[in-house]
């Protein structure tokens, strides 16, 4: 490490010491304060509930759970004093507490009785009124809600109900990339327990990694980020696991048309220690072999299916130390063999996947002091490899081989604490540091016509760190504060980065259900995402801020309202947000992940110079109607939005709207429980077409020859070449595709048995089977047998009408 | 393009999505006009001046090659001096020659093209002065795959002028006569090293001022790999290499460096489309300008 770098650690290290100071100094000071702290679980399961607001009623007094379910809550002393616990879905409890010293105070919320509880719809993790919370830009995806709601195949997914928020679009069609305002899908930080998850994508995205029976509480923040996360520009999406039933075993299972699930969790010492264990795995492969076979299908025959399975233990030592281990392990594996007219065998494979565990140490310094320490190692790797063979030649050896591999490797050390100082301030403050080990593109390739063999992988080594102080401050009832400063380091060889990055929100509560809101918050990237597809392939390549490459960074500014109409039971949200990004990186006109039109050259192409950096801003308004609970439930978001970026080497320099830029963007959705056995469910959206580029006249370019031949007495010339074929494009993305939009409708059947409950659910993904552009391409046109082919544009969709049928239990 | 082949077969595997194309007629793309297309390089050491003029077809056409335009009136013109380009219909270009108007460094030419129809378009550009060779250096290496093979080659070595933007190309032509067959006299372009098409393009990008050096040029001889044990004067009875070091304007560099960039894309629909940069004003193409150095070796 360098002298520079290794002062930066040193102040970062006296910058956490004296967070800690300042934390036991405030103790001192609140002497004459009692608290009353504790964990909330859930009754029958006592899995820990997060986000659970705890409140002394009539009073602005309160706090919420964290996401271990603790809270704390200092108090002025007084003989006793009276909490309310509520959590949507459960029982509000009020209990009063006799307060002549700090009390310790667990409880258990138990669910609502009546089955409609299930339907409850809440666009909030955090519970509280969404006026009454300084937070802006925040949205709570309840698990249940992910499961009620209608899916592609019936393959319940996290990230899609994400896409249906104002705010944040999606990628092409059936896609799970993320774009918040204006953001691509690398500025996403991505956490499952703690660990960063890179591609988190099955199936050539369509489908994300998460598996939703394993999770149990989802969370997106698309501005106004607290200093506690750092390192991506746009959102953080963070997902918890499910810690595991502590008192009864229970097994869960699905039956799908792409895949299967199963999901077994319980005790495993009572109140003390638990599991949870879930598998998912398709069957696309074992249906598409036989059935190949039986009808004698020519040609090629995929082999493709992934699977992931997601672990989970903890044992609790008691009050004050509690540990967690968390796994997840996820693969694509894609496999095809096509033999050519030549007897050859061509043979492809892609395969790629993430893998991560997370060991987590819980730990009560006091009642108003709680603290986590997360060890985290997370690996993602994706292969890509080709063969061509001829079964039939005396050599053994492939006719052309290439495999091309790329990896992360991250090892993760993260301490957290929140301690709650006073009714007014809730600090909290960590230290995070990431040591990466990123090999952007290994390629091995060997080819026996052309003379070629190639062989490099060159890991790129750096360390990423942040450390953050953060209060949570209520001044007086009408002002709701959460202001922070994190510090951000990076360090590539010899070229490192101290960045601050400040962050503020406030709101005011003009009414004690209307609140103004405003944030700011300023965001650096290390570690970006280079894509030329734009699906969500794995063949996206992630890479690290180098010498060549600069850090992103964004500075983002929001205003909104928030107003809650209790009696109706709704919430509104109207958001406006500016937003800049500058060095954001793309591929250059032309280049893509794989390089083998360099590989002639024995000499090692850098993938850097295959990239280009420039700037991009966003502006905006997104408005949020939401209906929390009852029969009726859902929302309707609407996003008015602008995005442009403007790149040097792109465009000619000019201003440009990115292919995802999405002028309006809508959607409603809406859950409707007929009877407790019944709940039907539908979502619509509508977006505007993606800005693309597209040809509209060809042409010869006619190259200089450049040469002079000498011969004696004569001097050819040949200026132009014979002219490459050559398209003629708009300027860049000036064409708008059609809009997309589509409805889907579900309907779930449940029923209790005798020892299980079991749930029939029919899926209907696009129910008026429009056909929505997944790209255009130039094709042929066959006009008649004698005359020449025409060309024609053609659009080209992936999902048609898409029914699907799916059966749940849970025993 | 096994790239292309492989992105398909893992798309249509999913999909099937052959059977979800719908054919569209956008309005964009549909009422297009043709587009003049003018391309002309100028150099102080050529004795010709050259300029290929043609038109656009719609993108929905059944034909990929541009239409001749061959009624044009082609200027190019210095200040007060002009010249008018006529058309050989033999090379299918428009050609004056240069004894008639004088190319120099440092000067701003500008060229106009007026069709019989109307369409007119024009451009200026300014010719960059003088870069010389500093060194060639011929050499070889051994490939090892299955067998040792030996590939000869030339590299180029040159000082970039300090202080402004430099764009380069190099090129050559092998002239030899093998052992083998001793009536032919064989001429065969070099070909340099991450090339296209002998399109060898350099920037003083992050080297401004520095000595710059051109990539490894290879004396190819029309595919056959040459084994290792050899010696040059055992394969060549007579052999000379004539290499150019082309100082270019920048436009003559984007022109052919996204032109190249395009043709490699091969229709891949992933692929990002490369817009082919122009300065031609009212229609596409390129004037652009270079000077010329030149290096003549004798191999032995």
């Amino acid at each position: 490490m360098t002298g520079v770098a290794s002062d930066n650690v040193i102040v970062m290290c006296r910058v956490t010491i004296l967070f800690l100071f300042l934390g036991f100094t405030f103790r001192l000071l609140a002497q004459s304060h009692f608290s009353v702290s504790g964990y909330v679980v859930e009754q029958s399961s006592r899995e820990a509930l997060a986000g659970v607001s705890v409140y002394m009623p009539g009073t602005t007094l309160g706090t919420t759970t964290n996401a271990y379910g603790y809270y704390s809550l200092t108090i002025p002393a007084r003989d006793s004093v009276s909490l309310t616990f509520s959590f949507v879905g459960y029982q509000s409890i009020t209990y009063l507490i006799p307060l002549h010293r700090n009390v310790l105070h667990n409880i258990a919320l138990a669910t609502n009785s009546t089955d409609l509880a299930e339907v409850v719809v809440t666009a909030s993790g955090d519970q509280k009124r969404v006026s009454d919370n300084a937070q802006m830009s925040q949205i709570g995806i309840p698990v249940q809600q992910i499961k009620n709601l209608p899916a592609l195949m019936g393959e319940k997914d996290a990230i899609k109900i994400i896409q249906l928020m104002p705010g944040v679009q999606k990628g092409s069609e059936g896609s799970t990339s993320l774009y918040v305002r204006g953001g691509g899908p690398d500025q996403n930080l991505l956490i499952l327990d703690d660990a960063v998850v890179y591609n988190g994508q099955h199936l050539f995205g369509f489908f994300s990694v998460f598996n939703g029976n394993a999770l149990k509480s989802v969370e997106l923040i698309k501005g106004g980020f607290p200093a506690r996360y750092g390192g991506r520009l746009s959102s953080v999406v963070e997902m918890n696991m499910k810690e595991g039933d502590k008192q009864k075993l229970h097994v869960e299972g699905s039956v799908g048309v792409l895949s299967s699930t199963v999901t077994v969790e319980g005790p495993l010492q009572k109140e003390k220690a638990s599991f949870l264990v879930a598998a998912r795995r398709t069957y696309l492969d074992a249906f598409a072999q036989p059935l190949a076979k039986v009808f004698k299908t020519e040609g090629f025959v995929p082999d493709y299916y992934f699977y992931d399975l997601n672990a989970k233990l903890n044992y609790h030592f008691g009050q004050r130390n509690k540990l967690y281990i968390s796994g997840y392990l996820g693969r694509d594996e894609y496999q095809n063999q096509e033999p050519e007219t030549s007897g050859r065998i061509l043979s492809a494979g892609l395969n790629w996947g993430n893998a991560a565990a997370t060991l987590r140490w819980n730990h009560l310094f006091s009642e108003r002091f709680f603290t986590n320490t997360s060890l985290i190692i997370s690996d993602y790797r994706f292969t890509i490899s080709q063969e061509d063979r001829n079964p039939e030649s005396t050599t053994p050896q492939a006719v052309f081989k290439l495999s091309y591999n790329s990896a992360i490797r991250d090892i993760t050390l993260k301490h957290d604490a929140d301690f709650y100082l006073s009714p007014k301030h809730m600090v909290r403050f960590g230290i995070k540091s990431t040591y990466h080990r990123f090999t952007p593109d290994a390629i091995v390739i060997r080819d026996i016509a052309g003379g070629l063999a190639k062989q490099d992988a060159e890991p790129i080594d750096v360390v990423e760190s942040g450390v953050y102080l953060e209060d949570a401050w209520r001044p007086e009832s009408r002002w709701r504060i959460n202001g922070g400063l994190r510090l951000s380091h990076y360090l590539y060889r010899n070229r490192h980065f101290l960045k601050p990055e400040p962050r503020l929100s406030v709101a005011y509560l003009v009414q004690p259900d209307l609140s103004v809101k405003a944030s700011y918050a300023v965001m650096n990237q290390y570690i970006h995402l280079l894509s030329n597809t734009g699906t969500g392939f794995p063949t996206d390549l992630w890479v690290p801020t180098t010498k060549q490459i600069n850090p992103q960074h964004s500075w983002q500014a929001a205003m909104g309202i928030a107003k809650d109409f209790t009696e109706q039971d709704l919430a509104l949200t109207v958001e406006g947000y500016y937003k800049t990004m500058e060095n954001i990186i793309s591929y250059r006109e032309g280049a893509s992940f794989l390089r083998l039109n360099t590989l002639q050259s024995p000499d090692k192409a850098n993938w850097e110079d295959n990239v280009t950096a420039g700037r991009g801003w966003s502006y905006g308004t997104e408005v949020l109607l939401q209906k929390k609970t009852g029969r009726l439930s859902g929302w309707i978001g609407y996003t008015l939005s602008w995005t442009q970026w403007q790149f040097a080497a792109l465009n000619g320099g000019r201003p440009f709207f990115p292919k995802y830029d999405r002028r309006h963007d809508g959607s409603v959705v809406a859950l409707y429980a007929i009877n407790p056995r019944i709940t039907a469910s539908a979502t619509w959206v509508y977006g505007t077409g993606n800005a693309l580029t597209v040809p509209v006249g060809r042409y010869s370019a006619y190259a200089h020859k450049g040469y002079v031949s000498t011969e004696p007495g004569k001097v050819t010339v040949t200026p132009f070449d014979g002219g490459s074929h050559t398209i003629d494009y708009t300027r860049k993305n000036s064409f708008r595709g059609e809009a997309y939009h589509r409805l889907d409708v579900g309907l779930q059947f449940r029923k209790q048995k005798k020892n299980f409950e079991r749930t029939w659910e029919l899926n209907v993904y696009n129910a008026y089977n429009h056909r929505n552009p997944f790209f255009y391409a130039l094709g042929t046109k066959t006009v008649g047998p004698k005359q020449t082919p025409l060309t024609a544009l053609y659009k080209y969709s992936v999902f048609p009408i898409m029914p699907s049928i799916s059966y749940r239990f849970r025993i | 393009m096994r790239r292309l082949q492989l992105l398909c077969l893992l798309l249509s595997a999913i999909t099937g999505c052959s059977r979800l194309q719908q054919e569209v007629a956008p309005d964009e793309l549909v009422n297009q006009p043709e587009k003049l297309i003018v391309v002309c390089f100028i150099s102080p050491q050529d004795t010709l001046l050259t300029a290929k003029v043609t038109l656009t077809r719609p993108i929905l056409s059944s034909d990929n090659k541009s239409t001749e335009v061959t009624k044009a009136t082609v200027k190019i013109a210095e200040g007060s001096r002009s010249v008018t380009l006529a058309y050989d219909a033999k090379n299918k270009y428009y050609k004056a020659n240069a004894r008639q108007f004088a190319i120099e460094a440092g000067k701003t030419y500008q060229i106009t093209v007026t069709t019989p129809d109307g369409k007119k378009a024009e451009s200026t550009c300014m010719v960059p002065q003088p870069v010389t060779v500093a060194r060639v250096q011929f050499d070889s290496l051994t490939t090892n795959v299955t067998n040792a093979n030996k590939r000869y080659y030339v590299q180029l070595r040159w000082q970039d002028p300090a202080g402004q933007k430099n764009y380069y190309r190099t090129t050559g032509l092998f002239r030899y006569v093998s052992r083998q067959n001793t009536s032919v006299i064989a001429l065969q372009p070099v070909s340099f090293e991450g090339a296209y098409n002998m399109q060898a393009l350099v920037t003083d990008n992050g080297l401004n001022g520095k000595i710059l050096e051109s990539g490894r040029g290879y004396l190819d001889t029309g595919g056959t790999l040459l084994p290792a044990n050899d010696t040059f004067s055992k394969l060549y009875r007579e052999a000379t290499v004539t290499v150019s070091l082309l100082h270019t304007d920048v436009n003559y560099y984007q022109y052919h460096e996204a032109v190249q960039r395009q043709d490699a894309t091969d229709g891949n629909p992933f692929a990002e489309p490369v817009l082919v940069t122009t300065n031609i004003q009212y229609g596409i193409g390129c004037f652009g300008a270079y000077n010329r150095s030149v290096v003549m070796l004798k191999l032995r």
